[in-house]
């Protein structure tokens, strides 16, 4: 928008160019009603007539012409005129939120999530929460997973997982991959072995219904075996004479088993219960089968140790994606991934491989089988382009980053690519909302999540400042570095 | 402070809102036009009413008995 004449004179007229980006026709049906058609079939002469749009038009543009449309607020033009998303393009075609810190992208996610949940009654939802900010949001429909709550067999995390846990995220050699996968394995058969050998124990053979044969076991076959297992199979390695690994190596593993057995932070991995074969259980609470009137899973991961945190973003995704592949499509999860740059970076060298290959797997394949990706993120130019050229609809929110714009609007259309230029200078909960799932890109200010009665706001929603921590606080900070479960 | 509440628009109404007969909506005229950017010209005046070329604001263009329908950027 230009003033050619470069000046201005209050009070009187001043001649104004307007730049306009055409995206769209409407066109009177036989029965006079307005419907919207996407592209230009013909193109206006010089000297047409521009006037503001009426607000039939204005409904036409962004109505469902037969499909199926949930409010999710109310167009930035017009607030009088419902936003709309088709929820079963939202969620079967994967979606993204993208917006910085700050402008609201955590409550609109949980009012899609509320809004995809009324929809779609055998709806899962698995939140991926780094942050945990999301638990308030769904007092009565949630459980709520975090250090003291979360159960996840150690050994049900896949090879390349256990070794990120086991050498805290470094490279490790040769010698050390080969040593742990044979360790592993030894100790997978040792403890088939000797549970076969045990028939008569009518306990053992109802905690381990499905057993592969002990030639099958692999150092991924997601079956148990005991930490106290893997030691004695260390010591005899050790104690040999003609010796298969280095006995630095053997005798570092060692101490690191040890260590991370023994250390409470790692309570949810190797506690005294993730012995027994327990699969069915924990599976049946993580992912809500049945649904028990709670389809959201929050699973919390400030309060896991660092080192953990990728693995057990690995293993809830890939799991998800086969319990949905495995499920014969009866199960639909959508699995929310907050900060997802943190685990699906641009930078392949970043990050850890079998997370993004788990969260990729979900956002090439996943559609088919019932599973969906929501991505959440503030830089989605840090964002596996891969995973973003799969989110078919996106909310875009204030975003002043150039390099992340620029991915935006390689997303758009061509037609649409104009709407990145103000994306700048949205206001809060404004947004740009395109893809599938929309009609057509809207610029929309979001609804106000719906809160259940009596449950209020987060202290940093609702502008009040949290309370001053006191000398008792030290205690309760302290129990919990030291792994003491308990407030 | 005086809060104007609207009530919720019925498709059904054509616009009516819209069709006060004493503001006009034609707005501009089509002087340029490249592929799908248009420059629309206009005369804008301190005290009238703008808020229609705010940007990311949907415009028509009427071309026959069509609407073209135009983002401002």
């Amino acid at each position: 928008m230009t003033a050619p004449d470069k000046a201005w004179a209050s009070g009187a007229t001043n001649n104004v160019l307007i730049k306009v980006e055409l995206n769209g026709v409407v066109l009177d049906d036989p029965e006079g009603k307005p419907r919207f058609y996407r592209g230009i079939q013909a193109y206006p002469r010089l000297g047409a007539i521009a006037h503001r749009i009426r607000a039939t038009d204005l409904a036409s543009i962004y109505a469902f012409n037969g499909r199926v449309g949930i409010e999710i607020g109310k167009l930035s033009q017009d607030d009088r005129i419902p936003a709309k998303v088709s929820v079963e393009e939202l969620v079967s075609r994967h979606f993204a939120v993208i917006g910085s810190t700050g402008v609201g992208k955590t409550t609109t996610v949980c009012m899609l999530i509320q809004k995809i949940l009324a929809a779609r009654s055998n709806q899962r939802v698995l939140i991926i929460d780094p942050h945990n900010e999301f638990a308030s949001h769904f007092p009565d429909t949630s459980i709520v997973l975090d250090s003291d709550s979360l159960e996840l067999p150690f050994w049900m995390f896949k090879f390349e997982e256990m070794v990120e846990i086991i050498f805290s995220g470094r490279k490790p050699s040769t010698d050390e991959t080969d040593a742990l996968y044979d360790l592993i394995k030894s100790a997978k058969t040792r403890f088939s072995s000797a549970q076969t050998s045990a028939p008569s124990n009518a306990l053992s053979a109802v905690r381990r219904p499905a057993t592969p044969e002990t030639g099958n076991i692999s150092a991924d076959t997601p079956v148990p075996y005991r930490i106290a297992d893997a030691i004695q199979v260390l010591d005899g390695w050790m104690g040999k004479l003609d010796q298969t690994y280095p006995l630095p190596v053997m005798r570092a593993m060692k101490n690191r088993l040890e260590a991370l057995a023994r250390d409470p932070r790692y309570r949810f991995m190797f506690g005294k219960a993730m012995i027994e074969d327990n699969m069915a259980r924990v599976i049946s609470k993580i992912f809500r089968i049945p649904t028990d009137d709670k389809p959201v899973t929050v699973v919390q991961l400030a309060g896991l140790p660092n080192e953990v945190v990728n693995s057990v973003v690995s293993v809830l995704a890939r799991m998800a994606f086969d319990i949905s592949l495995w499920g014969g499509g009866g199960y639909q999860i959508a699995v929310i991934c907050e900060e997802a740059h943190r685990y699906i970076p641009k930078d392949s060298s970043l990050g850890f491989g079998p997370t993004r290959t788990a969260i990729g797997r979900i956002a090439k394949e996943g559609r088919k089988y019932g599973v969906s990706l929501g991505v959440v993120t503030q830089r989605p130019s840090e964002l596996d382009p891969t995973v973003v050229s799969q989110c078919s609809t996106m909310f875009v929110m204030r975003l002043p980053n150039e390099a992340d714009k620029a991915i935006i609007r390689s997303a758009l259309a061509e037609s649409s690519g104009s709407i990145v230029s103000f994306l700048s200078s949205l206001a809060d909960r404004e947004a740009i909302a395109f893809g599938e799932a929309i009609p057509t890109p809207m610029r929309m200010r979001f609804a106000n999540i719906v809160r259940p009665p009596g449950v209020t706001p987060p202290a940093h929603e609702a502008g009040a400042p949290a309370p001053a921590l006191t000398g008792a606080d030290v205690f309760r900070v302290i129990r919990r570095l030291r792994g003491e479960s308990g407030d | 402070m005086n809060i104007e509440v609207r009530q919720p628009l019925n498709i059904e109404e054509t616009g009516r809102h819209l069709r006060d007969p004493t503001k006009s909506r034609v707005l501009g005229h089509l002087i340029s036009l490249n592929g799908m950017h248009g420059l629309i010209a206009t005369d804008i005046t301190v005290d009238s009413s703008n808020d229609q070329w705010s940007v990311g604001h949907l415009i028509s263009i009427q071309h026959d008995g069509a609407r073209l329908v135009g983002v401002v950027c």
